[in-house]
């Protein structure tokens, strides 16, 4: 087991909430319907229902954080820019 | 005879005690931005600094001059965090060329990136995940950290991750998984002891143990963070690593196991995230480092 498919599944499941709702309410046909095989949907059937639900909790605060920092610079980084290029 | 004998003890002797002192532990940070002040006030007492690579992969000319001039003012090691290298999938290309023209510009020492997976067929998860522990997903990160060993020119450390769930349809445990990528990619492990330590707590596990069935004599550098308790649905908590926490006593107490264990120097880096106390106080979360790392070696 471990497949390109299961991965994207695992992917979908962290960060789609009405798919991980509709997977902790039938794993293993949700599994299936999803194209994994009926061994890889045996395995997420037995699968850590906490830690999926605290891990997309985790991953979905983390994407957050990172929206809301951006990617322009902080002061903190510009700051310091100046003082090593003075330095060069 | 006995006198050439004593001669030639002495002489390995010298020779052992040069090269322990050549190749010492180091004790270093990680790099950021709100901690920039107190690092560079406070250089004599970080041996090496770990900066972020992602941060610099579109980075500005001057961003990239700064990061250079750092680099020749102390050691550094590049992290990569979104490569995603423990996966069937192949790995972008894009990110190991990013990586590698970084690794020249700056001319940093060594790289780093994470045993995780992080996308998959176009979904970003936005974090570090821990892929079904398999020998197929060991296999595709053999090969993933292959091709970025050609891509960038150099080997890198290849770090354990925290993981809040157990990684499901996994046949190996995380021992046995990360030893057969290490061997199987002949590259250093990064050893990060919160996330060891995370991982056994969360699934019943001895982090004492969990340490002793891992490749200690690959281990190059080590990770300190902190965590903290968060609460489970259903009831229960979980330990999540974090970095706005101190490191807690436990994890010290492995290091102290660790260099007890492992004779190679160790490069640890202390990481900081958030919630960023006094650099007063971050300089002592080094110095515990360095305390836990002395009590080893001299156990």
């Amino acid at each position: 087991m471990s497949s390109p498919a299961l991965e994207t599944y695992l992917a979908r499941l962290y960060t789609d909430d009405a798919l991980r709702a509709a997977f902790l309410l039938d794993p293993r046909a949700q599994a299936l319907q999803h194209g994994l095989s009926p061994q890889e949907a045996e395995a997420m059937a037995a699968m850590d229902r906490v830690g999926l639900q605290m891990a997309a909790a985790s991953y979905r605060a983390k994407r957050a954080g990172r929206a809301g920092h951006g990617s322009q610079p902080k002061p903190a980084q510009r700051w310091w820019r100046r003082l090593l290029a003075a330095w060069t | 005879m006995a006198a050439a004998a004593a001669v030639a003890v002495a002489v390995v002797a010298a020779a052992v005690a040069v090269s322990q002192e050549t190749a010492r532990d180091r004790v270093g940070l990680g790099w950021r931005g709100e901690l920039a002040a107190g690092i560079l006030s406070n250089l004599a007492q970080i041996d090496v600094l770990e900066v972020i690579a992602d941060d610099y992969y579109r980075a500005s000319r001057a961003g990239i001059a700064a990061l250079s001039s750092l680099a020749r003012q102390v050691p550094v090691s590049l992290h990569g965090v979104g490569m995603g290298l423990a996966s069937t999938i192949p790995a972008d290309p894009r990110r190991l060329h990013a990586m590698a023209r970084l690794m020249r510009q700056v001319q940093a020492e060594s790289w780093s990136e994470h045993l995780s997976f992080v996308r998959a067929s176009g979904v970003e998860i936005g974090h570090l995940a821990a892929p079904p522990r398999t020998p197929l997903s060991a296999a595709g990160a053999i090969a993933n950290i292959a091709l970025a060993t050609r891509i960038v020119g150099s080997a890198p450390l290849m770090e354990n991750i925290a993981t809040l769930v157990a990684p499901p349809a996994s046949t190996l445990d995380e021992a046995e998984w990360l030893t057969q990528i290490i061997h199987g990619a002949h590259v250093p492990l990064l050893l990060d002891l919160h996330n060891l330590y995370a991982n056994a707590v969360n699934f019943g596990e001895a982090p004492e143990q969990l340490l002793l069935r891992l490749p200690l004599d690959r281990v190059g550098a080590v990770h300190l963070s902190g965590g903290h308790w968060i609460a489970a649905p259903g009831g229960g908590q979980r330990l999540l690593d974090d970095h706005l926490h101190d490191v807690p006593p436990a994890v010290f107490a492995l290091l102290t196991q660790l260099a007890r264990l492992a004779p190679q120097p160790l490069t640890v880096i202390v990481e900081r995230d958030g919630n960023y106390p006094s650099f007063e106080h971050v300089l002592g979360q080094l110095e515990l480092a360095r305390a836990a790392l002395r009590e080893g070696r001299s156990a």
